[in-house]
């Protein structure tokens, strides 16, 4: 449908009735705006996308309110919701702009529980959403019960606590106080007071609010007693006086204010880029891994060396039902073990789906934190971290949005490598399955086929044995003999391979002649070669291999195979072997057709044969690829391709000189 | 073929196998003893003192390797063992712990036929009936020592008619590379590179086409064998 808009040149929002925006604030109300909008999304059968306008005062946010809206975030997530993110001055310009871009029709807000004067100063959102003549329907859902929990007072929280500040602060009014009576007696300078707001802006660009006015304090005093008359005295005559010093400590408390926001917004923005480096380091880290445990060992450590925390990651066992008990699938450091009771707040937490634990509101008592880990489609299960922090403080809010952070993206990594092990399964069951039908063809036809001749000769050898003269019978009985041999070398073929896929071939090394291996597989292979002209032409002075004999032959005996079903009567089948750099090739080389370039490359596959036309060579489909797969036991390789001086096709195996 | 006919003791459970091995074995004027168990092989091999014992080494009750230590205990009978092809390592076993030669099933009469020929030849020669070894182009003469090709004289070193005595002695049978290694070097842990030297070189001398050899024949993963 954006589309067809797009196409029509219709800017909307489009009234369709497909997509609900829930604006997101980092208050606790935000939340059940959030549910509120589900349950509207839900009974218009739209989607719902969470946005969250970041404007200036993002950076001045609380850790609580970080926290809250990370959650609200993660909660929106969990309802399936989209969430999005953008910069921007004005929350409703924002808005209003998103909701065209994505033709959303419908706006969910939370009841602001800002006062009245706030709302006044500041305007309020929902009001201009419905003023700014968007066509948005806005809703407005119903805040949280009870009262708003009181703002932590932040700037007294955090003062340093130490008192290096407050000494400096001493100190550089001392210095500035001793400048000013420098400056005094050489010229006569006016505004001297001045001077005590270099002290103050240091106090407050180095240690934030609280040293800054401590050092306004100390300003204002050392003013006052240095510099007003009457001097060295802690009273003030002059009117005019009392207003300078007034204005002075008005000013310095400004600037300390403004001073110290600046500090605050750039810790903030340093911390946050921290994150985003560490998260960005993670993510990068396990975008690679696609091996499970390789993954949920990579986000165990990095997890525990952010936190500076012991990391246990729990999963569900892997069960037909879906429903396995929890277990822990990787730790760090390696082997830490939950106690009975952890391991009970941990299942906990996956049953019900909520932090648990250390710094929650369930289970605080416990020394662990669990935090379930979800993607919108799946749970995937619960990481439990034990702070290895001095006291008994748990994770601050910083490091529980990390935490979630990192979860989210283990999360999704977690899905993607099982998603990627599902569809490997998917594959290797669909190949298993085309390999077995193709076994089963080839084992019909090559077992029934030579049975057919043998079982067709004998009969009718015992039942006509006298009508038949000596060159007949000699006939009938040869058919039944080669094809009882042929059924011979299938059956041994199918045993190999069956050896080959289980691994079970160890070759038994020995030094082999390259001479002494061509001539005894060509004394064995005499029968198949019969109304072959055969050459074989092995140099003298070859060096000896390290090969497994029986291996070798069986190799070289199937490729004469191969090359004798495929040369017409009277055909060539040459073997030559050569020495070529650190190795020793057998080439075979026959008269035949040659291999249809689209062949090449799957001649060595299991149960593939070539066709030439509708003729259907006797052949097992086998011999090639147990070829390689003996050769490369041994650790030579083999290749196929068609000879350039006439039709025809040649084989080369390569072995190391050892 | 001497004038008695060699008993031979078939020991092999499947009925069709040894009702084929019978009629031919009766149609080249041997006679038979049949088996189905290893039980009943030793009890005939008691009653009956056959010249031959064609063992199946896949039988219901015993391992046929430990067979062939039994019956070898009883007596010095050669023994011919029926095998599966790619079963390299237990041919080894039986012929080192005994067993004078075997077959790969499924066999061809002619083959079948020519083992046990050489393996009765085994039990004359060892008799004193024969000492040397006739084809079309080479004769080997152990009583004066003396090798021929064609016409000619051919002049071996002492290691390389030690190995030729050894297949000549046996001729018609495998040889493993331990057995070889065991009667010539006099030890079993010489390394077999030197056995392939010396083949190779006594195949320079006596073949007439050294790169596709007639007589000293290799058996993949065994031995040799001269024929």
């Amino acid at each position: 449908m954006v589309n067809y808009m797009r196409e029509h040149a219709i800017t909307g929002p489009w009234a369709a009735g497909e997509r609900v925006i829930v604006c997101l604030d980092p208050s606790p109300g935000a939340a059940n705006a959030v549910r509120a909008a589900k349950r509207t999304a839900d009974s218009l059968d739209a989607e719902l996308i969470a946005l969250y306008v970041e404007t200036d005062r993002h950076a001045g946010l609380s850790d609580a309110e970080h926290t809250c809206l990370a959650e609200t975030m993660r909660l929106a997530t969990q309802l399936g919701a989209e969430v999005a993110t953008v910069p921007g001055r004005s929350v409703v310009e924002e808005v209003v702009a998103f909701a065209r871009v994505r033709n959303a029709t419908r706006v969910v807000v939370g009841k602001s529980r800002r006062s009245r004067w706030f709302e006044l100063t500041h305007g309020s959102v929902v009001d201009e959403l419905v003023r700014s003549g968007s066509g948005l329907a806005v809703e407005v859902a119903p805040s949280a019960d009870g009262p708003e929990p009181p703002r932590p007072v932040d700037w007294l929280l955090g003062a340093p606590r130490r008192i290096g500040p407050y000494l400096e602060g001493v100190l550089t009014t001392a210095v500035a106080t001793g400048l000013g009576k420098l400056v005094d007696d050489v010229i006569l300078l006016p505004n001297i007071s001045l001077l005590y707001v270099v002290p103050v802006l240091i106090a407050a660009a180095r240690h934030g609010l609280v040293p800054s006015l401590w050092v306004s304090g100390l300003s204002v005093l050392g003013y006052n007693f240095f510099f007003l008359p009457p001097l060295y005295k802690f009273t003030v005559h002059d009117p005019a006086n009392i207003v300078a010093l007034f204005f002075f400590m008005f000013v310095s408390i400004v600037a300390s204010a403004l001073a110290a926001r600046t500090r605050a917004q750039t810790e903030a923005a340093r911390r946050e880029a921290r994150t985003t480096a560490d998260l960005y380091a993670f993510s990068r880290k396990i975008a690679g891994v696609i091996d499970l445990y390789d993954l949920l060992w990579t986000v165990a450590t990095h997890l525990a060396r952010l936190l500076n925390a012991e990391v246990v990651i729990l999963m569900p066992e892997k069960t037909s039902d879906g429903n396995g008990k929890l277990e822990a699938s990787a730790a760090f450091p390696p082997g830490t073990e939950l106690s009975e009771a952890d391991l009970a707040a941990a299942r906990w937490s996956w049953d019900a789906d909520q932090p648990t634990g250390k710094g929650t509101d369930t289970l605080p008592g416990g020394r662990w934190l669990f935090v379930p880990i979800r993607t919108s489609r799946s749970e995937i299960g619960v990481i439990g971290v034990l702070s290895l922090k001095e006291g008994a403080g748990g994770l601050t809010a910083a490091e529980r949005r990390l935490l979630d952070a990192v979860g989210n993206q283990a999360a999704v990594a977690v899905e993607r490598v099982t998603l990627a092990a599902d569809i490997d399964q998917a594959q290797l069951g669909a190949d298993r399955e085309r390999m077995r039908s193709a076994m089963l063809t080839s084992v019909s036809h090559d077992l029934r086929t030579p049975l057919a001749s043998i079982i067709g000769a004998l009969s009718s050898l015992r039942s006509y044995r006298d009508r038949y003269d000596e060159a007949t019978r000699a006939e009938l009985l040869d058919t039944a003999l080669s094809e009882a041999e042929r059924l011979d070398r299938f059956v041994g073929n199918l045993l190999a391979m069956t050896r080959l896929d289980a691994g079970a071939i160890t070759p038994k090394r020995e030094a082999v002649e390259v001479g002494d291996l061509v001539s005894t597989t060509l004394r064995r292979a005499v029968p198949l070669l019969e109304g072959r002209q055969v050459g074989s032409s092995v140099p003298p002075g070859l060096p000896s291999l390290s090969l497994d004999f029986v291996l070798a032959e069986q190799v070289l005996f199937n490729l004469l195979d191969n090359a004798a079903k495929y040369s017409p009567a009277g055909g060539r089948i040459e073997v030559e072997a050569r020495q070529a750099g650190g190795r020793v090739e057998i080439v075979v080389r026959d008269e035949g057709p040659g291999i249809a370039a689209a062949d090449l490359d799957r001649i060595f596959d299991k149960f593939y044969r070539a066709h030439d036309g509708d003729r259907r060579l006797a052949g097992t489909g086998l011999g090639l690829a147990i070829a390689r797969g003996f050769v490369e036991v041994q650790g030579g390789t083999i290749a196929a391709r068609n000879r350039t001086d006439r039709s025809g096709a040649e084989f080369v195996v390569s072995y190391p000189v050892v | 073929m001497t004038g008695d006919a060699a008993l031979i003791l078939i020991v092999e459970d499947e009925p069709p196998i040894r009702r084929l091995l019978r009629t031919t074995l009766a149609a080249h004027d041997y006679r038979t003893l049949e088996a189905a168990t290893g039980a009943e092989a030793l009890s005939a091999l008691r009653h009956h003192r056959p010249d031959l014992v064609l063992l199946d080494l896949g039988l219901p009750d015993v391992d046929g390797l430990a067979l062939i230590g039994q019956i070898r205990a009883k007596g010095p009978v050669p023994i011919v063992v029926l095998s599966s092809r790619g079963d390299e390592a237990a041919k080894v076993t039986a012929l080192d712990s005994g067993a004078d030669d075997y077959v790969t099933k499924p066999f061809g009469a002619d083959e079948l036929m020519a083992r046990l020929r050489a393996a009765l030849r085994h039990r004359l020669q060892q008799q004193g009936a024969e000492r040397g070894f006739t084809s079309d182009d080479l004769s080997v003469d152990l009583v004066r020592r003396l090798v021929r090709r064609g016409a000619e004289d051919v002049k071996l070193s002492p290691k390389e008619y030690d190995i030729l005595e050894q297949l000549v002695i046996h001729a018609g049978k495998v040889l493993t590379h331990k057995h070889l290694l065991r009667e010539v070097w006099r030890d079993e842990l010489v390394d077999p590179q030197y056995l392939r030297v010396y083949v190779r070189q006594l195949r320079q001398k006596i073949e007439a086409d050294p790169s596709a050899p007639r007589h000293v024949l290799t058996e993949p993963g065994i031995g040799y064998r001269l024929v």
